[in-house]
């Protein structure tokens, strides 16, 4: 059926006698599966180029607009597999690159007249690395945006030009809009146009000079190897290509190319190259300070230089010194980058600390993906979402703020954990259970309470173990009943005990707000509404509500909680005036920080800028 | 079938595979923008007090809501412009008087329409030319571009419990172009 149409094309343009130089070409040992490597490494650059030109088509190279397109190319099924196996080929195309150039080094299929082959292909391997490189930053994520700023800065230490070349990448002092246009712009157009220009000499060279193989079987040519390329050499490269591309294809699927959280200087990150990097990121622990140079620049160089060089050196050595020369220049190439790139791997395997702060990284991730998917995209960008919600700054805040003194951490000892615990441990603070820890006279002088804090002398822990004293074991465990119902009605304070007409919560505050006015006397020192006074002792109404915890981390001075020297080491975070210079915290921080103690992380609330006309107010787990 | 032509149906077969891998996801993605509605639904406001209205004199209004565009959510921008026209004088009772409220957007291909010194709607694009009714007006040598009149919108007019104003209220909506008949889009 197609055979008429075929004909008809051909009349027209004569494309089969166009073709049939490279159909009916004989290669000189026949076909073979290793020759499928420069067949399969175009075709992967052609998928690379189609899969391109759709993500061209959604993707926006704006600091505010990148990473949310990239996102919402993301969103459809169609859009996450071929940003996947333009991820996935591309990394595919650097390593066939090596395995390719190894097969021409053994091969020696640089020896004239085939020196501009071997140059035109060995330019390209930088042209394709740096194209990844252009590419991995384009989604203004954490990892591509300091990687690129990294690498600015080690081209930027490039004697004579290097400088002036920083600049000129960057568009100026700092990684910012300008910079991911250039990105753009040298991945979607220089870069190829270069390659393109490289490729076209290089494929024309090919055709010219032919294949070779060893060049001591050059006339080793049998019957048997007579074989045309089409179809017999075609079918092998097709069926290394299937294989390739099915490979790609499961690693878009099921791996997915990755989206960090956008590019943020508050977003935690041990950052480290990618993987084709990773044995040059080794070599600097061997050449450090001045001599970092060596391993950046040098190293590269003198590796470059000697394969470019390698038709010229070859030249001159007999037979056998060749064969020697050219396995040596493999083995040694491989072996040292395998082995700096394996013992790269295997200290961060080891390098715990890299290792969490990436896991935080990775839940951070997951967090904005799931935000910015259920919640309206403001204008200003992800980074308006990152910066609003509590889930995701309070650990940031905690860690840059609370970490010296106080902890955050679970039963089982995970989560936030100072190296030296001077104060109470905050996780589940405010809850029932949290209080009856500093009702029990044994947890109260515990570390994980008042055990490193002058209060562990103080009245509040002293009143506690004079209840328990001389108490029968009986009498002991009735306590205990009613310093739970104590808890509940602190924690219904703090609004982390529903209160509704009947439930059985309501009774236990009933009960407990009765055992703290009469039986234990806490309104002798503490105010709790129209009892008590305050200045001894923090204020339970309310206590742990957001206003509360809120005030106490502005300043816990204030009368209502530990004023003059009640206070043991609390800082005032934010003392002054919402957002003056003097206080450590903003407003917001504050908020976020006391929003995420309190584990109430599912409602966003964006703050108009001035001028806007109203508040947004965003339930995360409602559509729009 | 020999070897020759065994391989050569592999061959194909295989590069067949690997279009069709790139292919169907490639179109797939292309034409999921087909899938994606605007999220801009018809939204009920108010739009003007009455008082501000001029009897028989069309006023332009702008519809402030909620615009999605893309991946970004445009909190509080204007949607879309209204033109409203009060029918009685300022005499008559606020619950008897009628206002008139057409869409800005020509019916012909969506530019905006402009009034004239005249007091008749014109849209500058092709020159389609409206009454105060809303219907479009044979000009003498121009064939009328419009397709159909301008697109009226229902419109109501409520008093405010508390300042005991009154108000227009307008359910704004986007009409298709080009067709005879009106057709929200959906």
């Amino acid at each position: 059926m197609l055979k008429p149409m075929r004909d008809w094309l051909d009349q027209r343009t004569g494309y089969r006698s166009l073709l049939a130089p490279w159909r009916q070409r004989v290669l000189p040992h026949g076909p073979s599966w290793a020759l499928s490597s420069a067949s399969v490494l175009l075709w992967l650059l052609v998928i690379e180029v189609v899969t391109g030109f759709l993500l061209m088509g959604t993707y926006t190279p704006s600091t505010t607009g990148a990473w949310a397109s990239v996102l919402f190319i993301e969103q459809s099924w169609a859009g996450s597999f071929i940003r996947g196996v333009h991820y996935f080929a591309a990394h595919a195309m650097i390593v066939l690159f090596a395995l390719h150039i190894v097969r021409v080094l053994i091969a020696a299929a640089f020896r004239p007249p085939r020196e501009l082959i071997w140059i035109t292909g060995l330019l390209l391997m930088p042209l394709i690395i740096g194209w990844a490189m252009t590419g991995n930053p384009l989604a203004a994520s954490q990892k591509g945006m300091i990687q690129i700023e990294v690498e600015g800065n080690i081209m930027g230490a490039t004697p004579v030009i290097g400088s002036l070349l920083q600049r000129l990448l960057i568009g100026g002092d700092e990684v910012g809009q300008v910079t991911l246009t250039h990105l753009y712009f040298l991945h979607v157009a220089a870069i190829p146009a270069l390659a393109l220009l490289l490729l076209v000499l290089h494929i024309q060279q090919v055709q010219r000079h032919g294949i070779t193989s060893d060049p001591d079987l050059a006339n080793a040519s049998t019957p048997s190897t007579m074989l045309p390329y089409w179809p017999y050499q075609s079918a092998r490269n097709m069926i290394v290509l299937t294989i390739v591309l099915g490979a790609i294809s499961a690693c878009a699927i099921i791996l997915k190319a990755p989206l960090e959280a956008p590019a943020d200087p508050t977003v935690p990150y041990s950052p480290r190259p990618e993987w084709y990097f990773r044995c040059l990121f080794e070599l600097r622990h061997y050449f450090t300070g001045q001599f970092e140079f060596i391993a950046t620049h040098v190293v590269p160089a003198v590796a470059l230089l000697v394969l470019l060089a390698l038709p010229v050196i070859d030249r001159k050595l007999p037979r056998l010194p060749s064969l020697l020369f050219r396995s040596t220049v493999v083995v040694v190439g491989l072996a040292s980058l395998l082995g700096l790139t394996g013992i790269s791997l295997w200290r961060d395997y080891e390098d715990e600390e890299h290792l969490a702060t990436n896991r935080e990284l990775d839940v951070i991730s997951e967090r904005i993906r799931h935000l910015a998917t259920t919640l309206p995209m403001p204008p200003e960008g992800p980074l308006e979402l990152l910066h609003h919600d509590p889930q995701i700054q309070g650990p940031i805040l905690f860690k840059r703020h609370c970490v010296s003194c106080h902890s955050h951490a679970d039963d089982k000892g995970e989560g936030i954990v100072a190296a030296s615990n001077s104060a109470p441990n905050l996780f589940g603070f405010g809850t029932n259970k949290w209080i009856e820890g500093v009702l029990d006279p044994e947890r109260v002088k515990s570390e994980s309470y008042f055990g490193k804090t002058k209060m562990a002398e103080g009245d509040m822990v002293g009143a506690i173990a004079g209840h328990f004293e001389g108490v029968e074991a009986a009498d002991a465990a009735k306590l205990k009943t009613e310093f739970a119902q104590v808890a509940v009605a602190l924690a219904a304070e703090a609004g982390h005990v529903a209160v509704a007409e009947g439930s059985s919560a309501t009774e236990d505050i009933k009960a407990g707000v009765a055992l703290m006015a009469d039986k234990f006397g806490c309104f002798d020192c503490h105010h709790f509404k129209d009892k008590g006074e305050l200045g001894s002792a923090p204020d339970l109404t309310g206590y742990a509500s957001r206003d509360w915890l809120i005030g106490m981390i502005r300043n816990p001075l204030h009368e209502r909680f530990y004023p003059e020297d009640h206070n043991d080491r609390m800082p005032a975070f934010a003392a002054e005036q919402d957002d003056s210079a003097g206080n450590q915290m903003t407003r917001l921080e504050v908020e976020l920080l006391v929003d995420w103690l309190r584990g109430q992380t599912s409602n966003i609330e964006i703050k108009p800028k001035a001028g806007t006309p109203a508040t947004r107010t965003i339930a995360t787990h409602g559509k729009n | 079938m020999n070897r020759r032509s065994a391989l050569a149906f592999i061959a194909r077969v295989c590069a067949a595979l690997c279009s069709v891998v790139i292919a169907i996801p490639g179109v797939a993605y292309v034409v999921d923008g087909l899938r994606r509605r605007s999220s801009s639904q018809s939204t009920k406001q108010r739009v003007a007090r009455l008082m501000d209205l001029p009897p028989n004199k069309p006023v332009q209004v702008a519809v402030v809501g909620n615009r999605k565009d893309a991946w970004m959510s445009y909190p509080n921008e204007t949607v879309g412009r209204v033109w409203l026209i009060r029918r009685n004088d300022d005499k008559t009772p606020a619950n008897e008087t009628k206002v008139d409220a057409f869409t800005a957007t020509c019916p012909h291909l969506g530019c905006s329409i402009q009034l004239a010194a005249n007091q008749q709607f014109v849209c500058p694009c092709h020159k389609a030319v409206f009454g105060s009714d809303g219907q479009q007006v044979q000009a003498a040598g121009h064939k009328a571009p419009a397709p159909r009149g301008m697109d009226s919108l229902e419109c109501q007019l409520v008093e405010d419990p508390q300042s005991k104003q009154w108000w227009v209220e307008v359910t704004f909506q986007r009409f298709q172009q080009g067709s005879a008949t009106k057709h929200p889009v959906t």
